[in-house]
Protein backbone atom coordinates (compact mmCIF):
# COMPACT_ATOMS: atom_id res chain seq x y z
CA UNK A 1 0.00 0.00 0.00
CA UNK A 2 1.38 3.32 -0.98
CA UNK A 3 0.19 6.42 1.42
CA UNK A 4 0.56 9.96 0.79
CA UNK A 5 -0.99 11.90 3.06
CA UNK A 6 -1.56 15.69 2.31
CA UNK A 7 0.07 15.65 -1.07
CA UNK A 8 1.74 18.99 -2.18
CA UNK A 9 1.96 17.64 -5.65
CA UNK A 10 5.08 18.93 -6.57
CA UNK A 11 5.78 15.71 -8.67
CA UNK A 12 9.84 14.88 -7.35
CA UNK A 13 8.97 11.40 -7.02
CA UNK A 14 7.09 11.00 -10.04
CA UNK A 15 10.87 12.11 -11.53
CA UNK A 16 12.50 9.46 -9.56
CA UNK A 17 10.28 6.19 -9.75
CA UNK A 18 12.04 4.09 -12.42
CA UNK A 19 9.44 1.82 -13.35
CA UNK A 20 7.26 4.89 -14.18
CA UNK A 21 4.59 3.67 -11.54
CA UNK A 22 3.35 7.03 -10.27
CA UNK A 23 1.50 9.09 -12.00
CA UNK A 24 0.33 13.36 -10.89
CA UNK A 25 -2.51 15.24 -11.78
CA UNK A 26 -2.68 17.54 -8.69
CA UNK A 27 -1.72 15.04 -6.24
CA UNK A 28 0.19 11.95 -7.11
CA UNK A 29 -1.43 8.64 -7.45
CA UNK A 30 0.15 4.95 -7.79
CA UNK A 31 -0.19 2.15 -10.35
CA UNK A 32 0.06 -0.55 -8.24
CA UNK A 33 0.62 -3.26 -10.57
CA UNK A 34 4.02 -0.82 -11.90
CA UNK A 35 5.42 -0.57 -8.26
CA UNK A 36 8.36 -2.79 -7.37
CA UNK A 37 8.33 -0.86 -3.75
CA UNK A 38 11.53 0.24 -4.17
CA UNK A 39 11.46 3.12 -2.03
CA UNK A 40 13.09 5.63 -4.07
CA UNK A 41 10.34 7.92 -3.98
CA UNK A 42 10.09 7.99 0.00
CA UNK A 43 13.25 9.91 -0.16
CA UNK A 44 12.83 12.39 -2.18
CA UNK A 45 9.63 13.83 -0.79
CA UNK A 46 10.67 17.10 0.74
CA UNK A 47 7.82 16.84 3.42
CA UNK A 48 8.15 12.90 4.10
CA UNK A 49 5.22 12.12 3.11
CA UNK A 50 5.26 9.03 1.35
CA UNK A 51 4.94 5.70 2.70
CA UNK A 52 5.62 2.38 1.47
CA UNK A 53 3.95 -0.61 2.97
CA UNK B 1 -11.34 18.59 -33.13
CA UNK B 2 -9.10 21.50 -32.16
CA UNK B 3 -5.55 22.09 -34.53
CA UNK B 4 -2.59 23.96 -34.21
CA UNK B 5 0.90 23.64 -35.48
CA UNK B 6 2.41 23.60 -31.78
CA UNK B 7 0.92 22.73 -28.64
CA UNK B 8 2.56 23.50 -25.47
CA UNK B 9 2.38 21.56 -22.28
CA UNK B 10 2.83 23.85 -19.49
CA UNK B 11 2.94 27.67 -19.03
CA UNK B 12 6.02 27.84 -17.01
CA UNK B 13 9.20 29.76 -18.03
CA UNK B 14 10.32 27.24 -20.39
CA UNK B 15 6.52 26.62 -21.98
CA UNK B 16 5.39 30.42 -22.05
CA UNK B 17 9.20 31.58 -23.99
CA UNK B 18 8.90 28.20 -26.08
CA UNK B 19 5.12 29.71 -27.25
CA UNK B 20 6.24 32.80 -27.65
CA UNK B 21 9.18 32.38 -30.58
CA UNK B 22 6.86 29.13 -32.07
CA UNK B 23 4.28 31.56 -32.79
CA UNK B 24 6.65 33.98 -35.14
CA UNK B 25 5.63 31.16 -37.79
CA UNK B 26 3.03 28.93 -36.18
CA UNK B 27 -0.38 28.69 -34.22
CA UNK B 28 0.34 27.49 -31.40
CA UNK B 29 -1.56 26.72 -28.38
CA UNK B 30 -0.32 26.87 -24.46
CA UNK B 31 -2.18 24.40 -21.70
CA UNK B 32 -1.18 24.36 -18.30
CA UNK B 33 -2.97 21.81 -15.98
CA UNK B 34 -3.12 24.46 -12.70
CA UNK B 35 -6.19 26.75 -12.43
CA UNK B 36 -3.53 29.64 -11.95
CA UNK B 37 -0.44 30.29 -14.18
CA UNK B 38 2.51 30.45 -12.03
CA UNK B 39 1.30 28.60 -8.96
CA UNK B 40 1.84 27.37 -6.90
CA UNK B 41 5.32 28.18 -7.23
CA UNK B 42 8.25 26.14 -6.54
CA UNK B 43 11.47 28.82 -6.90
CA UNK B 44 13.62 30.68 -4.59
CA UNK B 45 13.12 33.70 -7.33
CA UNK B 46 15.61 34.47 -7.92
CA UNK B 47 17.02 35.80 -11.18
CA UNK B 48 19.93 37.27 -12.71
CA UNK B 49 20.21 40.50 -14.82
CA UNK B 50 21.62 38.36 -17.94
CA UNK B 51 18.43 36.29 -18.01
CA UNK B 52 16.48 39.70 -18.26
CA UNK B 53 18.76 40.89 -20.96
CA UNK B 54 19.24 37.61 -22.52
CA UNK B 55 15.05 37.24 -23.35
CA UNK B 56 14.33 40.88 -23.82
CA UNK B 57 12.45 40.97 -20.57
CA UNK B 58 11.56 44.69 -19.22
CA UNK B 59 12.87 45.16 -15.52
CA UNK B 60 9.22 45.21 -14.55
CA UNK B 61 8.28 46.63 -10.98
CA UNK B 62 5.15 44.51 -11.01
CA UNK B 63 7.30 41.27 -10.70
CA UNK B 64 10.43 42.53 -9.58
CA UNK B 65 10.65 42.42 -5.40
CA UNK B 66 13.84 43.15 -4.65
CA UNK B 67 17.41 44.49 -6.32
CA UNK B 68 20.12 42.09 -5.40
CA UNK B 69 23.51 43.61 -5.09
CA UNK B 70 25.78 40.22 -4.65
CA UNK B 71 25.79 37.01 -2.22
CA UNK B 72 27.02 36.00 0.61
CA UNK B 73 27.98 32.24 0.90
CA UNK B 74 28.71 30.57 4.26
CA UNK B 75 30.95 28.10 5.71
CA UNK B 76 30.11 25.91 8.15
CA UNK B 77 32.72 27.19 10.70
CA UNK B 78 31.80 30.82 10.28
CA UNK B 79 33.87 31.68 7.07
CA UNK B 80 32.41 32.88 4.49
CA UNK B 81 32.98 34.26 0.81
CA UNK B 82 31.05 37.63 -0.54
CA UNK B 83 30.72 38.98 -4.10
CA UNK B 84 29.27 42.49 -4.08
CA UNK B 85 28.36 44.55 -6.92
CA UNK B 86 27.82 48.83 -7.40
CA UNK B 87 24.93 47.96 -9.38
CA UNK B 88 22.05 45.47 -9.39
CA UNK B 89 22.83 41.69 -10.49
CA UNK B 90 19.80 40.47 -10.38
CA UNK B 91 16.37 40.41 -8.56
CA UNK B 92 14.32 38.61 -6.52
CA UNK B 93 10.83 38.19 -8.48
CA UNK B 94 7.49 37.43 -7.84
CA UNK B 95 6.98 34.14 -9.39
CA UNK B 96 3.15 34.26 -9.63
CA UNK B 97 3.42 37.37 -12.07
CA UNK B 98 6.56 36.59 -13.69
CA UNK B 99 5.21 33.57 -15.35
CA UNK B 100 1.28 35.32 -15.74
CA UNK B 101 3.25 37.91 -17.63
CA UNK B 102 5.25 35.65 -19.65
CA UNK B 103 2.40 33.67 -20.87
CA UNK B 104 0.26 36.76 -21.61
CA UNK B 105 3.07 38.31 -23.91
CA UNK B 106 3.26 34.75 -25.62
CA UNK B 107 -0.85 34.96 -25.66
CA UNK B 108 -0.24 39.00 -27.66
CA UNK B 109 2.14 37.04 -30.01
CA UNK B 110 -1.04 35.12 -30.66
CA UNK B 111 -0.56 31.97 -28.20
CA UNK B 112 -4.27 30.83 -27.54
CA UNK B 113 -3.25 30.03 -23.35
CA UNK B 114 -5.20 27.61 -21.59
CA UNK B 115 -5.00 26.66 -17.43
CA UNK B 116 -7.01 23.99 -16.08
CA UNK B 117 -5.73 22.11 -18.91
CA UNK B 118 -4.49 18.60 -17.36
CA UNK B 119 -2.52 17.07 -21.17
CA UNK B 120 -1.68 14.06 -21.80
CA UNK B 121 0.37 13.01 -25.10
CA UNK B 122 -1.85 11.46 -27.80
CA UNK B 123 -0.38 8.84 -29.69
CA UNK B 124 -1.61 6.80 -32.60
CA UNK B 125 0.22 3.40 -33.68
CA UNK B 126 3.38 4.98 -32.47
CA UNK B 127 3.03 8.89 -33.81
CA UNK B 128 2.39 11.57 -31.65
CA UNK B 129 -0.70 13.27 -32.87
CA UNK B 130 -0.88 15.60 -30.75
CA UNK B 131 -2.92 15.73 -26.92
CA UNK B 132 -5.36 15.00 -25.32
CA UNK B 133 -6.76 17.86 -22.83
CA UNK B 134 -9.29 18.47 -19.39
CA UNK B 135 -10.53 21.37 -19.28
CA UNK B 136 -12.79 21.68 -16.63
CA UNK B 137 -14.66 18.54 -16.86
CA UNK B 138 -14.47 18.65 -20.72
CA UNK B 139 -12.06 16.30 -22.51
CA UNK B 140 -10.62 17.17 -25.89
CA UNK B 141 -8.58 16.23 -28.69
CA UNK B 142 -5.75 18.73 -30.13
CA UNK B 143 -3.88 17.69 -32.74
CA UNK B 144 -0.52 19.40 -33.70
CA UNK B 145 1.96 19.02 -35.68
CA UNK B 146 4.63 19.52 -32.50
CA UNK B 147 4.64 18.85 -29.18
CA UNK B 148 6.80 20.81 -26.45
CA UNK B 149 6.90 19.08 -23.21
CA UNK B 150 7.72 22.03 -20.96
CA UNK B 151 5.37 19.87 -18.02
CA UNK B 152 8.30 20.38 -15.37
CA UNK B 153 9.96 17.67 -13.02
CA UNK B 154 7.54 14.86 -13.16
CA UNK B 155 7.56 15.43 -16.81
CA UNK B 156 4.90 12.91 -17.54
CA UNK B 157 4.36 13.76 -21.52
CA UNK B 158 7.92 13.22 -22.24
CA UNK B 159 7.42 9.79 -20.70
CA UNK B 160 4.89 8.85 -22.61
CA UNK B 161 6.66 9.61 -26.04
CA UNK B 162 8.94 6.82 -24.58
CA UNK B 163 11.75 8.97 -23.51
CA UNK B 164 13.47 7.72 -20.48
CA UNK B 165 13.66 10.46 -18.17
CA UNK B 166 13.74 9.21 -14.83
CA UNK B 167 16.14 10.44 -12.30
CA UNK B 168 18.83 8.95 -9.81
CA UNK B 169 17.54 10.44 -6.72
CA UNK B 170 21.38 11.81 -5.98
CA UNK B 171 20.21 14.21 -9.19
CA UNK B 172 17.39 15.97 -7.63
CA UNK B 173 17.44 18.26 -4.57
CA UNK B 174 14.02 17.86 -2.27
CA UNK B 175 13.29 21.13 -1.48
CA UNK B 176 11.67 23.11 1.42
CA UNK B 177 10.89 26.97 1.65
CA UNK B 178 8.85 29.49 3.64
CA UNK B 179 8.31 33.15 2.46
CA UNK B 180 8.85 34.69 6.06
CA UNK B 181 8.02 38.16 6.77
CA UNK B 182 8.86 40.11 10.46
CA UNK B 183 11.96 38.66 10.27
CA UNK B 184 15.50 40.57 10.55
CA UNK B 185 17.88 40.07 7.31
CA UNK B 186 21.47 40.96 7.90
CA UNK B 187 21.84 42.45 4.39
CA UNK B 188 18.30 42.47 2.30
CA UNK B 189 20.37 43.65 -0.53
CA UNK B 190 22.28 40.58 -0.79
CA UNK B 191 21.46 37.00 -1.38
CA UNK B 192 22.38 34.42 1.79
CA UNK B 193 23.33 30.96 0.98
CA UNK B 194 24.56 28.79 3.92
CA UNK B 195 26.42 25.54 3.40
CA UNK B 196 27.27 22.57 5.83
CA UNK B 197 27.30 18.87 5.44
CA UNK B 198 25.10 18.90 8.77
CA UNK B 199 22.93 22.28 7.55
CA UNK B 200 21.96 20.80 4.27
CA UNK B 201 23.59 17.60 3.01
CA UNK B 202 24.66 18.16 -0.34
CA UNK B 203 22.83 21.25 -0.80
CA UNK B 204 22.28 24.68 0.86
CA UNK B 205 19.90 26.89 2.82
CA UNK B 206 19.09 30.16 1.08
CA UNK B 207 17.65 33.43 2.13
CA UNK B 208 16.84 35.58 -0.82
CA UNK B 209 15.04 38.77 0.40
CA UNK B 210 11.66 39.74 -1.20
CA UNK B 211 12.10 43.15 1.20
CA UNK B 212 13.98 44.61 3.93
CA UNK B 213 12.05 42.09 6.27
CA UNK B 214 10.42 39.66 4.11
CA UNK B 215 12.47 36.11 2.44
CA UNK B 216 12.13 33.25 0.79
CA UNK B 217 13.74 31.10 3.66
CA UNK B 218 14.14 27.71 2.18
CA UNK B 219 16.95 24.55 1.88
CA UNK B 220 17.31 22.03 -1.16
CA UNK B 221 19.07 18.62 -0.02
CA UNK B 222 20.18 15.84 -1.99
CA UNK B 223 17.66 13.07 -2.94
CA UNK B 224 18.28 9.91 -0.90
CA UNK B 225 19.63 12.20 2.89
CA UNK B 226 18.23 10.75 6.25
CA UNK B 227 15.53 13.58 7.23
CA UNK B 228 13.22 15.32 5.01
CA UNK B 229 14.31 18.92 3.81
CA UNK B 230 11.66 20.16 5.87
CA UNK B 231 13.81 18.95 8.70
CA UNK B 232 16.87 20.91 7.78
CA UNK B 233 14.85 23.49 7.15
CA UNK B 234 13.28 24.01 10.35
CA UNK B 235 15.78 22.95 12.31
CA UNK B 236 17.98 25.62 10.57
CA UNK B 237 15.10 28.12 11.52
CA UNK B 238 15.14 27.52 15.22
CA UNK B 239 18.72 27.65 15.46
CA UNK B 240 18.50 31.46 14.17
CA UNK B 241 17.17 34.03 16.47
CA UNK B 242 16.87 36.06 13.56
CA UNK B 243 14.34 33.91 12.06
CA UNK B 244 12.45 31.75 13.97
CA UNK B 245 10.23 34.60 15.90
CA UNK B 246 8.95 35.28 12.00
CA UNK B 247 5.60 34.60 10.03
CA UNK B 248 5.21 32.52 7.24
CA UNK B 249 3.02 33.58 4.36
CA UNK B 250 3.60 30.79 2.40
CA UNK B 251 4.48 27.15 2.26
CA UNK B 252 6.83 25.80 -0.88
CA UNK B 253 7.47 22.21 -1.80
CA UNK B 254 9.65 21.44 -4.74
CA UNK B 255 12.15 18.99 -6.12
CA UNK B 256 14.88 20.38 -8.62
CA UNK B 257 16.01 17.80 -11.58
CA UNK B 258 19.98 18.58 -10.96
CA UNK B 259 21.86 15.71 -12.79
CA UNK B 260 22.71 18.01 -16.08
CA UNK B 261 20.52 18.07 -19.31
CA UNK B 262 18.08 15.29 -20.81
CA UNK B 263 20.22 14.41 -23.70
CA UNK B 264 17.31 12.87 -25.87
CA UNK B 265 15.59 16.47 -26.11
CA UNK B 266 13.81 15.68 -29.40
CA UNK B 267 12.13 12.69 -30.57
CA UNK B 268 9.98 12.39 -33.74
CA UNK B 269 7.62 15.41 -33.43
CA UNK B 270 7.99 16.18 -29.70
CA UNK B 271 10.74 18.50 -27.93
CA UNK B 272 11.48 19.11 -24.33
CA UNK B 273 12.25 22.24 -22.51
CA UNK B 274 12.61 23.30 -18.91
CA UNK B 275 13.21 20.95 -15.79
CA UNK B 276 11.06 18.67 -17.95
CA UNK B 277 14.58 18.45 -19.81
CA UNK B 278 16.74 18.96 -16.68
CA UNK B 279 17.70 21.90 -17.72
CA UNK B 280 19.12 23.56 -14.10
CA UNK B 281 22.88 24.46 -13.02
CA UNK B 282 23.38 21.28 -11.03
CA UNK B 283 25.53 23.64 -8.38
CA UNK B 284 22.92 26.34 -7.39
CA UNK B 285 20.05 25.03 -8.85
CA UNK B 286 19.00 27.89 -10.67
CA UNK B 287 16.82 26.79 -13.99
CA UNK B 288 14.81 29.98 -14.82
CA UNK B 289 17.32 31.28 -16.84
CA UNK B 290 18.24 28.23 -18.69
CA UNK B 291 14.70 27.19 -19.42
CA UNK B 292 13.67 30.35 -20.90
CA UNK B 293 16.89 30.30 -23.27
CA UNK B 294 16.01 26.58 -23.93
CA UNK B 295 12.66 27.89 -24.70
CA UNK B 296 13.88 29.87 -27.05
CA UNK B 297 15.88 28.02 -29.18
CA UNK B 298 13.42 25.11 -29.14
CA UNK B 299 10.17 27.18 -30.49
CA UNK B 300 12.66 29.43 -32.82
CA UNK B 301 13.60 25.92 -34.29
CA UNK B 302 9.44 24.72 -34.37
CA UNK B 303 8.63 27.84 -35.74
CA UNK B 304 11.52 27.05 -38.58
CA UNK B 305 9.89 23.58 -39.11
CA UNK B 306 6.37 24.23 -39.81
CA UNK B 307 7.44 26.81 -41.98
CA UNK B 308 9.41 24.45 -44.12
CA UNK B 309 7.36 21.40 -43.46
CA UNK B 310 10.66 19.51 -42.10
CA UNK B 311 9.99 17.76 -38.81
CA UNK B 312 13.77 17.13 -39.61
CA UNK B 313 14.97 20.43 -38.70
CA UNK B 314 13.79 19.93 -34.88
CA UNK B 315 16.72 17.98 -34.33
CA UNK B 316 18.45 21.10 -34.52
CA UNK B 317 17.36 22.14 -31.09
CA UNK B 318 18.65 19.10 -29.46
CA UNK B 319 22.14 19.93 -31.66
CA UNK B 320 22.22 23.36 -30.61
CA UNK B 321 21.59 22.65 -26.82
CA UNK B 322 23.83 19.84 -26.75
CA UNK B 323 26.98 21.15 -27.98
CA UNK B 324 26.73 24.64 -26.19
CA UNK B 325 25.08 25.03 -22.78
CA UNK B 326 24.53 20.91 -22.59
CA UNK B 327 27.94 21.06 -22.26
CA UNK B 328 28.60 23.77 -20.09
CA UNK B 329 25.79 21.72 -17.36
CA UNK B 330 27.91 18.50 -17.86
CA UNK B 331 31.46 20.01 -16.16
CA UNK B 332 28.73 22.24 -13.92
CA UNK B 333 27.32 18.37 -12.54
CA UNK B 334 31.15 17.24 -12.26
CA UNK B 335 31.56 19.97 -9.25
CA UNK B 336 28.17 19.37 -8.40
CA UNK B 337 29.98 15.23 -6.95
CA UNK B 338 32.92 16.74 -6.36
CA UNK B 339 31.39 19.13 -3.74
CA UNK B 340 29.39 16.64 -2.37
CA UNK B 341 32.41 14.75 -1.15
CA UNK B 342 33.40 17.82 0.91
CA UNK B 343 33.54 17.98 4.24
CA UNK B 344 32.74 20.86 6.36
CA UNK B 345 36.43 21.44 7.12
CA UNK B 346 37.07 21.80 3.34
CA UNK B 347 34.74 24.19 3.14
CA UNK B 348 35.85 26.64 5.49
CA UNK B 349 39.27 26.27 3.75
CA UNK B 350 37.59 27.11 0.40
CA UNK B 351 36.07 30.19 2.04
CA UNK B 352 39.62 31.69 3.27
CA UNK B 353 41.46 30.72 -0.08
CA UNK B 354 38.52 31.86 -3.20
CA UNK B 355 36.91 35.34 -3.62
CA UNK B 356 33.60 35.67 -4.69
CA UNK B 357 34.90 35.90 -8.24
CA UNK B 358 36.26 31.96 -7.96
CA UNK B 359 33.22 31.26 -6.59
CA UNK B 360 30.89 32.24 -9.34
CA UNK B 361 33.17 31.48 -12.05
CA UNK B 362 33.81 27.79 -10.84
CA UNK B 363 29.69 27.27 -9.92
CA UNK B 364 29.29 28.38 -13.82
CA UNK B 365 32.26 25.40 -14.70
CA UNK B 366 34.84 27.57 -14.76
CA UNK B 367 38.10 26.26 -12.58
CA UNK B 368 40.52 28.94 -13.89
CA UNK B 369 42.33 30.53 -11.42
CA UNK B 370 40.55 29.14 -8.22
CA UNK B 371 42.09 25.61 -8.99
CA UNK B 372 45.89 27.08 -8.46
CA UNK B 373 44.04 28.92 -5.05
CA UNK B 374 43.43 24.89 -3.83
CA UNK B 375 47.63 24.00 -4.41
CA UNK B 376 47.99 23.60 -0.67
CA UNK B 377 45.44 21.52 0.07
CA UNK B 378 46.67 18.09 -2.23
CA UNK B 379 43.38 16.13 -0.79
CA UNK B 380 41.09 18.46 -2.29
CA UNK B 381 43.17 18.89 -5.69
CA UNK B 382 43.53 14.39 -5.79
CA UNK B 383 39.67 14.37 -4.99
CA UNK B 384 38.90 17.10 -8.05
CA UNK B 385 41.08 15.03 -10.07
CA UNK B 386 38.41 12.60 -9.66
CA UNK B 387 35.85 14.39 -10.43
CA UNK B 388 36.79 17.55 -13.45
Amino acid sequence: MMEIKDCYGCGGCVAVCPHGALTIDDVVERMDEKCIKCRICEHVCPNGLIKIE
Amino acid sequence: MDEYDVVVVGAGPAGSTAARFAAEKARVLLVDKHREIGSPKRCGEGLTLDAFRDLDIPLDKRFINKKIYGSVVYAPGGGKIEIRYDEPAGYIIERKIFDKFLAAEASRKGVRVLADAYATLNTVNGRIMGVRIRHQGEEREIKAKVVIAADGVESQIARQAGINTALNPRDIDSCFEYEMSDIKIEDPNMIHAYLGNKIAPGGYIWIFPKDDDRANVGVGVCGGERETAKYYLDRFIKSRPDLRGGSILEVNVGCIPVGASLKELVRDNLMVVGDAARQVNPVHAGGVHNAMLAGKLAGTTAAETIDSQDLGILKRYELGWNSSKGKQLERILRIRYFMRKLGDGDMDYLTRVWDGGDLIRVSEGDWGVALKKMAEHPRLLKLLKKFV
